[in-house]
């Protein structure tokens, strides 16, 4: 069972989630939203495409889903043809920083992973929103083939 | 300025074996003229958190009591200056006794950040390392029953990083590459 801490996750209780695996420290969050579940996506000591910088910026991370066919949307709705994923991060003056990703499931839940422990599955992007994910701050979404 | 204690505050660390409840921490830093004597008075439901350490400031006569789970510091008043406040360090048996209580801490500590480089800074981790070459072998028997992010520490105890980059992130891969490491090192 994921033990939450409501300081890191003032949202999530109220606005409800459900586990949806057991805890892993072989995927991260970035990997589980591109659909990858043997992969640690981090630059530097992570899976982390070639010629992208290895800042921890949100800019660096949307190009390393790019890299994987995802392309910037306006939001985060079920889209026929599409998956969607949702980036969060933290503004720290002129930097922001990437912190957690989810995927949007066919069921119109977000799926997230929780650093190296379970994914849950939760009904509001805002549910992961707080001082460690920061804010949802960017859409992306992908073709689906 | 804040003096940093060595050691860590658990449930069970009194002479009388008791466990103490995290809503009686500020009854626990009473002391007596000295006699440097934990007090607790009531009974409630939560378990202090094995990972809580603390940290006495002489200036404002404060403890703080830092909970690793959610990396806060709470200050609780001194009750009378003058006073030291008194935690038991735990010591343990062997290394491998104080090995597998840091594993313990950090899984339960570590949080959920999607970054190594943030769990890798918890307390407990960051002890696992400052254990030297003797945490390499628990290192990688630890990592043989259950892969995890140890690359971290192997790397920051031995100065090396057998794993090549086209591994990295991987974790199957990268445990097979410290623990052939390790056989060559003669560390298993």
């Amino acid at each position: 069972m994921i033990d939450i801490d409501p300081a890191d996750f003032p949202r999530l209780e109220s606005l409800g989630y459900e586990e949806t695996s057991s805890p892993t420290d072989e995927y991260n969050c970035l990997a589980f939203a591109a659909g990858i579940d043997d992969e640690w996506w981090e630059p530097n000591r992570g899976v982390w495409p070639e010629g992208i910088g290895e800042e921890d910026s949100l800019a660096n991370l949307i190009e390393v889903y790019r890299r994987y066919g995802y392309e910037c949307c306006a939001d985060g709705k079920l889209e026929a043809g599409y998956y969607k994923i949702v980036l969060y991060g933290i503004e720290h003056g002129g930097y922001t920083s990437y912190e957690h990703a989810a995927r949007l499931g066919n069921d119109g839940r977000w799926y997230s992973k929780l650093g190296p422990d379970e994914d849950i599955a939760h009904a509001s992007i805002e549910a992961v929103e707080g001082p460690l994910y920061g804010r949802a701050l960017q859409y992306m979404r992908r073709a689906i083939q | 300025m804040i003096a940093e204690n060595a050691g860590v505050a658990s449930p069970s660390d009194d002479a009388e074996g008791r466990i103490y409840r995290e809503s009686e921490l500020a009854r626990w830093l009473e002391v007596r003229n000295g006699a440097q004597r934990l007090m607790p008075i009531n009974d409630f439901g939560t378990p202090w958190p094995e990972e809580t350490s603390y940290a006495i400031s002489d200036e404002r006569k404060e403890v703080y009591l830092t909970y690793w789970r959610g990396r806060h510091s709470l200050p609780f008043l001194a009750p009378s200056s003058g006073h030291m406040i008194l935690f038991r360090s735990i010591s343990y048996a062997t290394p491998r006794a104080k090995f597998q209580a840091l594993v313990r801490q950090w899984v339960r500590g570590r949080g959920q950040s999607s970054k190594i480089k943030d769990l890798a800074m918890h307390r407990a981790y960051q002890q696992i390392i400052g254990m030297g070459e003797q945490a390499i072998p628990l290192i990688l028997e630890e990592m043989e029953r259950k892969p995890g992010h140890w690359s971290w520490a192997l790397t920051a105890i031995s100065g090396e990083d057998p794993v090549p980059p086209s591994a990295r992130g991987r974790l199957k891969e990268t445990t097979h590459a410290w623990l052939e490491w390790g056989t060559r090192k003669g560390y298993r």
